[in-house]
């Protein structure tokens, strides 16, 4: 064994050498049984690194979060519930203080367009293949639910179709001043609320006592119906 | 069933993509103030960094380290501009947040761990399901800046220019370190 060449073992083994070297780690190795034990052992190192599992981290960090980022975090696990968020951002109150959080335009078109693969998302949870994400999705909410059966949010189709009317309004009212390519990308959003919506309501027409369901229509529609109407009321 | 459906005339939904859409509509939300989209968030991730500060700094400091990253990303949240996933952008916080502490993680270690001993003070080879969880352990008996290498190229995936970036040190000295950690666990799992 050459301490030269086990020194260039695991670059070799990264493919990390340059050519010249490469050729004479080879040449050596075809000769030097014993760096090749040692390259077969790093190599294992190295498979078993990549193969680690991330354990479970300790179940009661959160609490210390929540001290620590605020009013608002502690009463994520109890009290924050999804209807709890849509009545304070309707009325303007907000459960943390405000931070820089006025998006340029860019952002908003960049959450605009989140948002339409989110909405796909409750369109596909309508065929019944969301309910492994939504399981953990649902960590935090299961919580509040069990503190907070007065501010359970429910989905109402009936609703959102009158609220998505109301932003479309609003953006015929801005449509002199708005980029055609805004328009397009704003309107397309309504467009998928709208069909995922009507998958939503048809949805909970086969499994109506869903809570989780409803729970889960409720807070993602109404969330993105806010995204976008920020988003109108922006430009 | 079909691993994708497509209902919109353009658009396509692959699963493999929901997940990163359900993050980036969470990390909007957490970045104006919503703090149950935060705590799914957390939910998501907590995860991978309490894992990776273990591995960098041992698990008597993970705890803490791990609420201070998600304290530190609560409050850069608004410099999030989705141009990556959530996730890589948190874990790369982590990573800045971990190197930014090591020097007093390894005063602290050093006290209790003298630098070249490191491996000789495993166990005897394990077997079996504890296997994993002793190689864990080994990492983190490794000498710190061997360990940080190891940690981040092998477990994590950065390349060396990104970790020398980072450590503020030369490829070769990430690639002599990385060298350095791969032996000397070499010699542990060979025990």
């Amino acid at each position: 064994m050459s301490d030269r060449f086990t020194d260039l073992l695991s670059s070799y083994l990264d493919h990390d050498l340059p050519r010249g070297e490469t050729d004479a780690v080879e040449r050596h190795l075809a000769g030097c049984a014993e760096c090749r034990d040692t390259i077969a052992a790093l190599e294992v190192v190295k498979t078993r690194a990549a193969a680690l599992v991330d354990p479970p981290a300790p179940t009661d960090l959160w609490a210390g979060i929540a001290s620590r980022i605020g009013p608002a975090g502690s009463t994520t696990a109890s009290r924050w519930s999804r209807g709890a968020a849509r009545g304070a951002a309707a009325s303007g109150v907000r459960g943390l203080p405000e931070r820089s959080q006025r998006w340029a335009m860019p952002q908003w078109l960049a959450a605009a367009a989140a948002f339409a693969v989110v909405a796909l998302a409750v369109s596909w949870f309508a065929q019944d293949r969301l309910r492994p994400v939504l399981r953990r999705v649902a960590v935090g909410r299961q919580q509040e639910s069990a503190s907070s059966n007065t501010e359970t949010a429910s989905f109402d189709a009936a609703r959102v179709e009158t609220e998505i009317g109301q932003i479309q309004q609003a953006l015929d009212r801005g449509h002199d001043k708005l980029d055609p390519k805004t328009i397009q990308v704003l309107e397309e959003n309504l467009r998928i609320i709208r069909k995922a919506t009507e998958d939503a309501r048809q949805a909970l027409g086969r499994d109506p006592a869903n809570r989780d369901l409803q729970d889960y229509f409720a807070g993602s529609v109404q969330s993105k119906l806010d995204l976008v109407r920020r988003a109108v009321a922006g430009v | 069933m079909s691993a994708s459906l497509t209902w919109h005339p353009t658009l396509t939904l692959d699963q493999s993509a929901l997940p990163q859409s359900l993050e980036t509509s969470d990390a909007a939300l957490a970045a104006r103030g919503d703090a149950q989209a935060f705590r799914r968030l957390y939910e998501e991730n907590v995860d991978r960094v309490h894992a990776l500060a273990r591995r960098m700094v041992g698990f008597e400091h993970a705890r803490e380290l791990t609420q201070d990253v998600f304290v530190r990303a609560w409050q850069k949240l608004h410099t999030f501009r989705g141009e990556a996933r959530f996730s890589t952008w948190l874990h790369r916080l982590a990573v800045n947040l971990i190197l930014s502490k090591r020097a007093a993680f390894a005063t602290e270690r050093a006290r209790h761990l003298p630098d070249d001993q490191v491996l000789e003070r495993l166990e005897t080879r394990p077997c079996g399901r504890e296997h994993g969880m002793d190689f864990e352990k080994a990492i983190t008996r490794l000498p710190q800046g061997a360990r940080m290498v190891f940690v981040l190229h092998d477990v994590e995936g950065y390349r060396h220019e990104e970790i020398a970036g980072l450590l503020g040190v030369t490829t070769g000295t990430t690639k002599a370190q990385l060298h350095r950690a791969r032996m000397l666990l070499r010699g542990h799992l060979e025990a």
